[in-house]
């Protein structure tokens, strides 16, 4: 499996392009399809099989429209339904193979409810939920709450060595996150741990 | 990218070398992977697609132009090292000690550096873009004429550190900690710097 990130300049979003063994390929946040990511992607593999979406915002789907007239692969999201195109919906824990790649999808909700990290191997991509040093924005306390929740128990349990590629930022280790990512140690200061309980 | 299948050794959590059953640090063969890794460091043109661990590097003058991409280098110690004109992309150095290093001109994408340590390095003249040094310690270093855009060095320690002439645009810093820290003719005001952080 190959990894290659591609940095959005309109939303300053990152693409992945994730390449098997065969050469397939899997976009994850198709969020704007420029000429160098299409240069990566005619250079680097033989067609695109699966768009996998973390969450529908648009910085992370706008280019959604300008792949499908260009390739025809499967999109894979939370809902049915993403920018008119219909999808395999995926809740938590599904896990579907694509190519040569075994794909686990991770409900993560708080930022969106929608929201989804998927699990490839060793590699987490975390869309708009954990980047590297913070969380993402959410519109209230209790979405934050649902956030740092659903992130300690989803992501966070996964072993120090799991590569981190967020939605936004840059790329990371789990172990690195553990011990430095401010926003889940400032929460837990703020609240303690026995808040959270009362979202379980 | 790197062989993302573990070391099969009870209880370590670091990705084999090259795919095989072993880390680095469980192989038997530390001596011969090393200078496997050093020769590829040293003639070039790429090293690609590999992880070696807690691996020590002393006195390697790399390949000019060097392409180093997919690779996982954590917890490696560099000493007296000089990269010129590298190219790296999507690679890890998180946890590395740095010590009288050189790079000059290269050009880093997508990479982690977080929580290495930096010390009397030199960074000049390169394109460190999208990368993440957060958590890095630096002492006694040169990190001017660079383009760190959108990199992040929030919780770093920056000590003595000269960041002059840089493009800091929209770079994170965090809840980093600056002593003696020169930002002449770079332009922190485009940085991400919280007012309780500064």
């Amino acid at each position: 499996m190959r990894i290659m990130p591609h940095f959005s300049a309109e939303g300053l979003s990152n693409v992945y392009l994730i390449i098997d063994e065969e050469r397939n390929g899997i976009i994850i946040d198709p969020a704007h399809i420029d000429k160098e990511l299409m240069e990566l992607i005619t250079l680097s593999c033989r067609d695109i099989t699966a768009v996998l979406i973390t969450h529908k915002h648009e910085s992370h789907t706008a280019g959604l429209g300008t792949l499908m007239k260009i390739y025809n692969p499967r999109i894979y999201a939370y809902d049915d339904m993403v920018n008119g195109f219909r999808t395999e919906s995926l809740a938590d824990g599904d896990t579907v193979q694509i190519g040569r790649l075994s794909v686990k999808a991770l409900h993560v909700p708080g930022h969106s409810l929608d929201s989804l990290a998927y699990l490839i191997d060793t590699a987490v991509f975390t869309g708009d939920t954990l980047h590297s040093g913070s969380i993402a924005s959410t519109n209230s306390f209790v979405e934050r709450a649902l956030l740092i929740r659903s992130i300690e128990e989803k992501i966070m349990t996964l072993p120090p060595s799991t590569l981190l590629y967020p939605g936004h930022g840059t790329i990371s280790k789990l172990g690195v996150e553990k011990m430095l990512n401010q926003d889940l140690f400032q929460f837990e200061s703020e609240t303690g741990a026995a808040s959270l309980q009362a979202f379980s | 990218m790197f062989s993302l299948k573990r070391c099969e050794h009870e209880g370590c959590d670091t990705y084999a070398f090259n795919g095989g059953r072993w880390c680095y640090h469980h192989s038997p063969d530390k001596t011969k992977i090393k200078e496997y890794v050093i020769r590829n460091f040293v003639s070039g043109p790429a090293v690609r697609d590999i992880s070696i661990t807690a691996a020590d590097f002393r006195e390697m003058d790399i390949a000019h132009g060097l392409k180093i991409s997919g690779v996982n280098l954590a917890f490696c110690v560099f000493d007296t090292c000089t990269f010129s004109e590298t190219l790296i992309r999507s690679s890890f150095f998180d946890g590395c000690l740095f010590i009288n290093c050189t790079f000059r001109g290269i050009d880093a994408r997508y990479s982690a550096f977080a929580t290495s340590t930096f010390k009397s390095c030199v960074i000049n003249d390169s394109t460190v873009i999208h990368s993440n040094f957060m958590g890095i310690e630096t002492e006694d270093c040169d990190f001017s004429s660079n383009d760190f855009y959108y990199s992040n060095f929030s919780l770093s320690r920056l000590l003595d550190t000269n960041l002059e002439d840089c493009n800091l645009k929209r770079t994170s810093f965090r809840s980093a900690i600056t002593k003696n820290v020169s930002f002449r003719y770079s332009n922190p005001e485009e940085a991400y710097l919280r007012k309780e952080d500064s």
